[in-house]
């Protein structure tokens, strides 16, 4: 029997894993028993090494054999036997290896560990009544809070491998008896097929999920919160998590998700018709406010209330400026500093908004470089952009380009501009389901929780925006 | 960079999206806005002199920024026609003319003594003037109308534009736009009624329209931002004093003017005329001799129109709620007055022969210019269209339909 | 992706071409020709129109996923269908031209006060041929989507007008003659259902939801219908002076202008309507000639449309009044021929159809 040779097998995978700094390895030996361990230090967690690992082998009497160190000595919940080819992936995964010289049998013990953030409150979707915790960097943190929302049997996780460098654990996970199997498949099938090197964000997948990559509308939901996540699966979707990525993406998706809000339903349902209406409303204004204002000043004077025309024509008397070029330096010097005062630290971001919106603004006005409408119609704009935060940088580039079609073309261009983008979206199907449900095509069930919800007493029925499998929540 | 062009001309619509931004955006990005290179109309005057006509916008010249206080002018051209003496106009003011913002189209009483239409056709072809603009006459000229307006504060000629909107809607009880206008013209018996304010060289005190001081800088006001009380030269102004008054036209001739009281008799039987004060004399109360005013505060009316003997009866019941609003003389508990509200008898009576006397002067007025401003040819048309059409034959036009109408109206009056 | 609508896109589209250029010209021309009465005639063209649901229904019932150039193929050779879609071709690209020139008058007129074709040009026709090169379903689904908008504009400005003196508008003042024979003039501005047969095979049939089509057609011609009365009414004698009915009705509503320019509403409404009837005729203009000639690519039967409209728009039409014109002289024949020989001959091939059947059966 050729056993292994212990030091000679430790040397070999240290030079396969180029001499790194965290390679380690303690031996043992017990008259002529030798057991090896071999881990990174870097991520595994060494209390529990020592308590678990080190401290029952010295201290157990009698001979060692692979049955009693699997089955009595190691005190560790993940404990199992791999290939010989298996080793270095496992050594990357965080896993102690333990090798002997009396068998051939190779034993690996679950230790991952590295420094993880408390799931805390995502700063990109606070909720003022509901639940705070949000997902983390850690894959295995964050399956265990959608588990937690979750108990159900038919809930499934299944693991896939994306990058061949990065070996990125990617977890595709739906209700079974819900999701449908043609999306499921899909999604599966298009993350396999997936060909990179590493994935550091989920966004990276999101990329190869779309179907139609070039287009400027994305077309894959993203949630930082369990919350939502599990609201998500529940109505079908199927969620993928990616390690490293705080964000988890979903698919199918239509447009209306972004309306919705998680504040919604954890409110009075009349509140959120309300406030979903204010979000369509400070839509429609961040998207066309800028190039109305444009259209109104170069091609229809006439249609203005004559008392806004003269305003309009007092404060924009003596500017240096068309008022083309007046929109667009406005327009340009908020975007600069929204990008300033995201990039600087936030002691000196708030400087820099005082800066933006006092000397800026203020001084520019009163110098006469700029109108005061002009100021506040592009404040308008940006502001509003917010109101869906998860679109603002589509609804940024639209603004671009209606500011140009209403500055260009006047009224006429902005409104078939509207109509080709209406157009355009509705041919955007992502994984079966209509872009613009349940409004385009009509879905009238899924109308419950649209533009206006109802309580969630009455959404006794699944969106059928999403084809799910079963057609009434409770359905068993 | 080859392929990204390659998969850029692939999508049409960015063609046509890049196409814009090289055929069109340029001259966007170069252009000035239209208010600023447009003259911006608030009211047109229309003026016959001897041989020619002038006419005067009313525009608004943007002031300095932030000051939110605006200075009209009042600009004017001479021609030969209308659209002759607007083309000289835009030449004195140095832009293209903005009419759609133009709220008010006044005309001197001169051009009314011909067929008023026939002069203003250009104001009726040119498509950015509304037609719901208002349509006034004055007494004087149109320009120093115009002139006096721009003179009084506020918002730009707002203030003309408020005192003819309270007439239209509390005197005429019927709006007194080119549209008005031109319904009367076409109806059948080819009246209408439009306004009529008035300008007088009294003492600035004793006028009713006041002025606070209209800011006059030198650089601004081209060339004639007179008017008002305000003036440096010493001129007397004129002042734009509101008498309610109407003018009655006929084919687009002027027929008359009328007074409150007149039109009020008019309208008697219009139901949305309301507020109108009825004033009775030398009522009885406890050896006194009172007088009584009441206004109508509200105002039914049961319509019949029929033809008795051939001949057309106009039948009307008009239920009017009266409220008592003064009562002049010596009387006693001037605080409790229920005794008073109470319509006696001889207060009925005399309310009763005060309206009559009322429609029937009205009525005269109407028959004698052959002008149914009231709508009582239209009414028969309706409603007896055989007979009328029948009977319109004999007496030789439509017009003259009024003088036959035989009107039967019974007033009822209660108190509110 | 199956390129087909359901019953209520369907509804819709049939219900926005209704509206076409009746809602701005049309009221001010009859009233020219036959006063307050025109309002029957619109009756009685609707009447004549609402037939041709049944009977597509009918056709729809017999031949339930063939093209209209298959089935009158079979039934009048191929030079007969042939036939029939070029004369449909020209009904639609004059449609096309008709909706564009009055509604490029109406917005030169209201709110760019200058020439400004090659901005109509460039802001329309991209956008309408990009929904025929995104096929039908999108198409649908836009209109859809935009159809309550419309709906709420077209309402709003009926509302609106009610807040003035409107009285009855005097009926009757016309002969029955002239009522016929203004039927037969504006013939042209009708016969909006037959891009309905042009898509026969793409409208997902479900007889339980007919009532959706007829209720949407319904609607139009109810809202048209309320349009004449409100319009006459408001108006009366001088109706013949406004030649752009729905923004007219808001203009004089507001006494004095108070809140500035009302009519936007109307003018956002017509422009989204006259886009989508654009998308709809330049659909049906393309549809046929891909019938014509099947072997045609997409993109070339569009590329034929836009010459045709430019070439038809310079050329021969060019001017607003000769297209004006050209619906009361001779558009009226295709108007009848196409607009009501059509539907009689579906009618007739349908129960020939269903005879066979019957045998069969």
């Amino acid at each position: 029997m050729s056993y292994f040779n212990v030091e000679e097998k430790i040397e070999e995978l240290r030079g396969e894993l180029n001499e790194s700094v965290d390679f380690a390895h303690r031996f043992y030996k017990k008259d002529d028993q030798t057991i090896a361990l071999v881990f990174l230090k870097s991520i595994t967690d060494q209390a529990l090494l020592a308590s678990g690992i080190y401290y029952p082998i010295q201290t157990f009497e009698g001979k060692y054999s692979i049955e009693n160190l699997t089955e009595q000595i190691l005190k560790c919940a993940d404990v199992k036997e791999i290939k010989e080819n298996e080793i270095v992936d496992q050594i990357l995964d965080g896993k102690i290896i333990i090798l002997t010289n009396f068998s051939q049998k190779l034993i690996s013990v679950d230790l991952l560990k590295f420094p993880t953030r408390q799931p805390t409150e995502p700063p990109t979707s606070p909720v003022i009544q509901g639940p705070r915790e949000g997902f983390v960097e850690d894959i295995q943190t964050n399956i265990t809070l959608i588990r937690r929302r979750l108990k159900s049997k038919n809930l499934v996780v299944k693991n896939l491998k994306v990058g061949s460098e990065s070996q990125t654990k990617v977890v595709v996970t739906y209700l079974s008896d819900v999701a449908n199997d043609e999306v499921v498949k899909k999604v599966i099938k298009k993350i396999q097929a997936i060909e990179i090197d590493g994935v550091v964000d989920s966004y990276y997948i999101l990329s190869f999920l779309q179907e139609h990559p070039d287009s400027l509308f994305k077309q894959v939901g993203n949630a930082e919160k369990p919350d939502i996540v599990a609201s998500k699966i529940l109505e079908g979707k199927v969620a993928i998590l990616v390690d490293n990525s705080p964000i988890v993406l979903t698919v199918p998706f239509a447009i209306i998700e972004d309306l919705q809000n998680s504040n919604d339903y954890y409110t009075n349902h009349h509140y959120s018709s309300i406030i979903r209406i204010i979000r369509v409303f400070g839509l429609l204004v961040a998207v066309l406010a800028p190039g109305f204002y444009l259209a109104l000043q170069l091609f229809h004077y006439n249609i203005m209330p004559l008392n806004f025309l003269i305003t309009i024509a007092d404060t924009t008397l003596g500017l240096p400026f068309t008022p083309f070029l007046e929109i667009i330096f406005i327009f340009l010097l908020f975007q600069i500093l929204y990008e300033v005062s995201l990039r600087l630290p936030s002691y000196l971001g708030l400087a820099t908004s005082v800066v933006g919106a006092l000397i800026l603004g203020d001084t520019g006005v009163k110098a006469g470089l700029i109108s005061p409408p002009g100021v506040i119609i592009v404040a308008l704009a940006k502001i509003a952009l917010y109101t869906i935060p998860e679109q603002s940088s589509q609804i940024t580039v639209l603004q671009i380009i209606f500011l140009i079609l209403g500055g260009s073309l006047g009224l006429m261009g902005m409104i078939a501009g509207m109509v080709y983008f209406v157009n355009y979206l509705n041919k955007l199907d992502s994984y079966g389901t209509p872009y613009l449900a349940p409004y385009s095509p009509r879905i009238p069930k899924d109308l419950k929780d649209a533009i206006f919800t109802s309580s969630i007493t009455e959404m006794e029925e699944l969106p059928k925006t999403y084809s799910p499998k079963k057609e009434k929540r409770n359905e068993r | 960079m080859k392929n990204r062009v390659k998969k850029m001309l692939k999508n049409p619509m960015l063609i046509i999206f890049i196409l814009i931004l090289i055929f069109f955006t340029p001259q966007a990005l170069i252009s000035p806005g239209q208010n600023r290179d447009r003259g911006v109309v608030i009211a047109i005057g229309i003026d016959q002199l001897e041989s020619e006509y002038e006419i005067s916008l009313l525009t608004f010249i943007p002031t300095a920024q932030n000051s939110y206080k605006e200075l009209t002018s009042v600009i004017s051209g001479k021609g030969d026609t209308i659209a002759k003496a607007l083309y000289n106009a835009q030449i004195t003011m140095g832009r293209d003319i903005g009419l759609s913002h133009a709220k008010t189209t006044v005309v001197n009483e001169k051009l009314l003594e011909e067929d008023v239409a026939e002069y203003i056709d250009y104001l009726s072809r040119v498509t950015s003037l509304s037609e719901n603009t208002v349509f006034i006459c004055t007494n004087s000229s149109a320009k120093e109308l115009l002139e006096a307006s721009s003179a009084l504060e506020t918002s730009v000629g707002l203030q003309l534009e408020q005192i003819i909107g309270y007439n239209a809607k509390n005197l005429y009880v019927t709006d007194t736009s080119l549209e008005a206008f031109y319904k009367g013209y076409y109806s059948e018996s080819k009246s209408s009624l439009i306004g009529y304010i008035s300008l007088t060289s009294e003492d600035p005190d004793a006028s009713t329209a006041t002025q606070t001081g209209a800011e006059q800088t030198d650089a601004e006001g081209g060339g004639s931002s007179e008017g008002g009380s305000g003036k440096q030269d010493g001129q007397q102004s004129k002042q734009i004093k509101n008498d309610g008054q109407a003018v009655l036209i006929k084919n687009g001739k002027k027929q008359q003017i009328l007074s409150v009281d007149e039109l009020n008799g008019i309208n008697l039987l219009n139901i949305e005329s309301l507020n109108q004060i009825i004033t009775i004399n030398d009522v009885n109360y406890k050896d006194n001799k009172l007088r009584y005013s009441f206004r109508i505060k509200n105002k039914r009316i049961n319509k019949v129109s029929t033809f008795e003997n051939g001949y057309p009866v106009y039948g009307a019941q008009l239920i009017l709620g009266l409220e008592l609003v003064e009562i002049d003389g010596p009387h006693e508990n001037l605080k409790i007055n229920t005794e008073f509200s109470e319509l006696t008898p001889e207060i009925v009576k005399k309310l009763d022969d005060e309206l009559k006397t009322q429609f029937t002067s009205a009525l005269k007025i109407l028959r004698k210019n052959k002008t149914d401003v009231i709508g009582i040819n239209e009414t028969f048309f309706k409603e007896n269209r055989k007979e009328y059409n029948r009977f319109i034959k004999t007496i030789g036009g439509p017009e003259n339909f009024l003088e036959y109408v035989n009107f039967k109206i019974n007033f009822i009056l209660e108190s509110d | 992706m199956r390129d087909r609508i359901s019953m209520r896109q369907a509804g819709i589209i049939i219900c926005l071409t209704i509206f076409s250029n009746k809602i701005l010209l049309l009221p001010a021309l009859m009233y020219n020709f036959i006063k307050a009465d025109g309002i029957f005639s619109i009756i009685i063209l609707f009447a004549l129109e609402f037939v041709c649901l049944p009977i597509l229904f009918l056709l729809k019932r017999n031949f339930p996923d063939e093209k209209l150039h298959d089935i009158l193929k079979k039934y009048l050779t191929v030079v007969g269908a042939k036939i029939i879609y070029f004369m449909l071709l020209v009904f639609m690209i004059f449609k096309v031209l008709l909706t564009f020139s009055i509604v490029y008058v109406y917005f030169k007129q209201q709110i760019y006060q200058n020439e400004f074709i090659w901005i109509a040009f460039v802001a329309f026709l991209p956008v309408v041929n990009h929904a025929f090169m995104s096929g039908i379903k999108p198409t649908a689904r836009t209109m859809e989507l935009f159809f309550s908008v419309i709906m709420a504009g077209f309402i709003f400005c009926l509302v609106i007008s009610l807040f003035t003196t409107i009285s009855t508008p005097t009926f009757f003042v016309s002969s029955a003659k002239n009522i016929f024979s203004s039927v037969y003039k504006y013939a042209f501005t009708f016969g909006d259902l037959l891009f309905m047969f042009v898509i026969i095979d793409k409208i997902d049939y479900r007889r339980r939801q007919e009532r959706k089509m007829y209720f949407y057609t319904f609607l139009g011609m109810l809202l048209v219908v309320l349009l004449f009365f409100l319009f006459y009414g408001k108006y009366q004698i001088t109706s013949f002076m406004h030649n752009n009915a729905l923004a007219d009705l808001l203009v004089f509503s507001v006494q004095f202008n108070a809140i500035g320019r009302l009519d936007i509403i109307a003018m956002l409404t017509i422009m989204f309507i006259t886009l989508f009837q654009m998308e709809i005729y330049c659909y049906g203009f393309c549809d046929c000639l891909l019938g014509i000639f099947p072997l045609l690519d997409k993109k070339y039967a569009i590329v034929v449309f836009d010459l045709a409209f430019f070439i038809l728009y310079y050329v021969f039409i060019g001017k607003y009044e000769v297209i004006v014109h050209a619906t009361v002289s001779w558009l009226p024949i295709l108007g009848v021929i196409i607009g009501y020989a059509l539907p009689i001959l579906c009618l007739i091939i349908s129960i020939i159809k269903g005879r066979k059947n019957e045998k069969s059966g």
